[in-house]
C-alpha cells in the first residue's frame, strides 16, 4: 500500500531543502517596484478570452492645473468611461472599456490633465508582463528620469477596475507626467475572462507625448 | 479558459492588518521552503517551483496592503504561485506534456527506487489531481478548504482525491499507462 503522506512529506522535505530564495531585501525591492508602477490586474468583462489585446496609455504632463478649464460638464458619462472632476482638483477615471481614447484624452486635457490616450494594436508575446508596453515601438513617451517611487502618488486608486482611480494633477512633478498603460489578457496572471493590466509612471514631458 | 480558476486568493477587505517589512521577512523565511515543497509536488518541477513561488511572494510584498495576516498569508502565495505555474502552462501548447516530459527526476529524487516511482507516478497525475492530493495530504486541509482554495465543488475535490490515489496505486504498481493527460480545461476549472 501506498503511504501517500509519507511519500509526498518526503518528497516536498527533499525539494525544500534544495530551496534557493532570494535575500528578503532582494523580494521587498522586486515588490516596491511593482508597487510603484502598480500594475493591478483588472478583470475585463465582456472581452473575449482568445487574446484580443489592447493597452490604453494615458499621458498626463504636468503644467499648471489651474491654467486649465474644464470644457465639458462635472460630471461626463460616457459609455465606455467615466471622468469625474472634483472640488479639490483631482481628476477620477474609470473605464469600462477599451474604446474611445481620443475622446478620454480630450476629456482629462480639458479637466487640467494633459493626456494622451492610445490603444495598443499588438499581441503580447507570452510571458510579458503589463508594464512591457510602455517599450512598444512607437511609444511617443520616455521615462521621467527622476520619478522614481512618484507616480503613485500622482495616480491612487486600490481597485481601479471596480471603483476607478484618481489623477492627482498637483502631484506630477515640474517637467514630468505619468503614463498609465492598460492591456488585457495578457496571460501572465490566469482570470475567468481577460485580465487588464494598469501601468503608471512618470514620463517627460514632450510634444510628443502629450502634443503639447 | 472557462470557468473560475480558484477562488483564492481571498484578498481580504480593505484596511485589513497587513504585513509590515519585518514581519514578511520572517513569513517569507519560514514559508518559502515549505512552499517550494508543496508546489514541487504539485508542478513536479523542482526549478519551475521554486521560481514561482519566488513571483508569488514578490506579489504578495507588492500587495501587501492587502494582505491580512488573519487571511492566511500563506495560503494566498500557494494559491498565487498555482496559478502562476498554471498561466504558463496555459501559454505552452501541450504545456502539462511538456513539464512531463522534460522533469528531472534524478535532480530531486533520492536513491530510493520505491521514492523514484513514487514520483514519477505522481508525475502522471492530472494537475488538479495532484494539486487536491497535495493539498489534502502534505498541507493538511480539509476537503472544504481544498474546495474553497481551488474553486471547486467538494464532490469533485473528493473524486480527484479518490481518483488521484487509485492511479497512484495503478502506476506505482505497473498496471496503468496515463492515459489522461492535463489539459487546459482541468487546470482553469480548478
Amino acid at each position: 500500500m501506498v503511504d501517500v503522506t509519507s511519500e509526498l512529506q518526503q518528497m516536498a522535505d527533499d525539494a525544500a531543502r534544495q530551496a534557493r530564495p532570494l535575500a528578503a531585501a532582494d523580494v521587498i525591492r522586486r515588490g516596491d517596484r511593482r508597487h510603484r508602477r502598480s500594475i493591478t490586474r483588472w478583470s475585463l468583462g465582456g472581452l473575449s478570452a482568445t487574446g484580443v489585446v489592447a493597452a490604453v496609455i494615458i499621458g498626463v504632463i504636468a503644467l499648471p492645473p489651474a491654467s486649465r478649464q474644464a470644457s465639458h460638464p462635472a460630471h461626463a458619462q460616457l459609455a465606455a468611461w467615466t471622468v469625474v472632476k472634483q472640488a479639490d482638483g483631482t481628476i477620477f477615471v474609470k473605464i469600462r472599456e477599451l474604446r474611445d481614447p481620443a475622446g478620454l484624452q480630450a476629456t482629462l486635457r480639458a479637466d487640467g490633465v494633459p493626456a494622451s490616450v492610445v490603444f495598443y494594436p499588438g499581441r503580447p508575446e507570452a510571458g510579458r508582463s503589463a508594464w512591457s508596453f510602455v517599450h512598444f515601438k512607437n511609444n511617443p513617451c520616455q521615462e521621467y528620469s527622476a520619478g522614481e517611487g512618484q507616480a503613485q502618488n500622482v495616480v491612487t486608486g486600490q481597485d481601479p477596475i471596480q471603483v476607478g482611480f484618481t489623477v492627482h494633477p498637483s502631484a506630477i512633478p515640474s517637467g514630468a507626467g505619468v503614463q498609465i498603460v492598460a492591456n488585457s489578457n495578457v496571460g501572465y496572471y490566469p482570470q475567468p475572462v481577460g485580465p487588464m493590466a494598469l501601468f503608471e509612471w512618470l514620463v517627460q514631458a514632450s510634444a510628443q507625448c502629450t502634443g503639447s | 479558459m472557462t470557468g473560475r480558476m480558484a477562488a483564492a486568493p481571498s484578498v481580504p477587505g480593505e484596511g485589513g492588518d497587513a504585513l509590515d517589512r519585518e514581519e514578511f521577512t520572517s513569513f517569507y523565511a519560514s514559508s518559502f521552503p515549505r512552499l517550494v515543497g508543496q508546489l514541487y509536488a504539485m508542478t513536479g518541477d523542482q526549478a519551475e517551483a521554486q521560481d514561482v513561488v519566488q513571483e508569488a511572494f514578490v506579489r504578495a510584498w507588492a500587495r501587501r496592503s492587502k494582505i491580512d495576516r488573519a487571511q492566511a498569508p500563506e495560503a494566498w502565495v500557494r494559491v498565487t504561485a498555482w496559478r502562476i505555474a498554471a498561466s504558463r502552462w496555459r501559454r505552452a501548447r501541450n504545456g502539462a506534456r511538456l513539464i512531463l516530459l522534460t522533469a528531472r527526476p534524478e535532480s530531486t529524487e533520492g536513491p530510493d527506487p520505491g521514492r523514484v516511482a513514487f514520483v514519477d507516478a505522481l508525475r502522471k497525475l492530472p494537475a488538479e489531481q495532484r494539486r487536491a492530493l497535495v493539498l489534502y495530504h502534505l498541507c493538511d486541509l480539509t476537503v472544504d478548504q481544498i474546495a474553497a482554495e481551488t474553486g471547486a465543488r467538494p464532490g469533485t475535490v473528493k473524486a480527484r482525491l479518490a481518483r488521484g490515489r487509485q492511479m497512484l496505486r495503478l502506476y506505482i504498481w505497473g498496471a496503468a499507462t496515463p492515459t489522461a493527460e492535463v489539459t487546459d480545461q482541468e487546470i482553469s476549472n480548478g
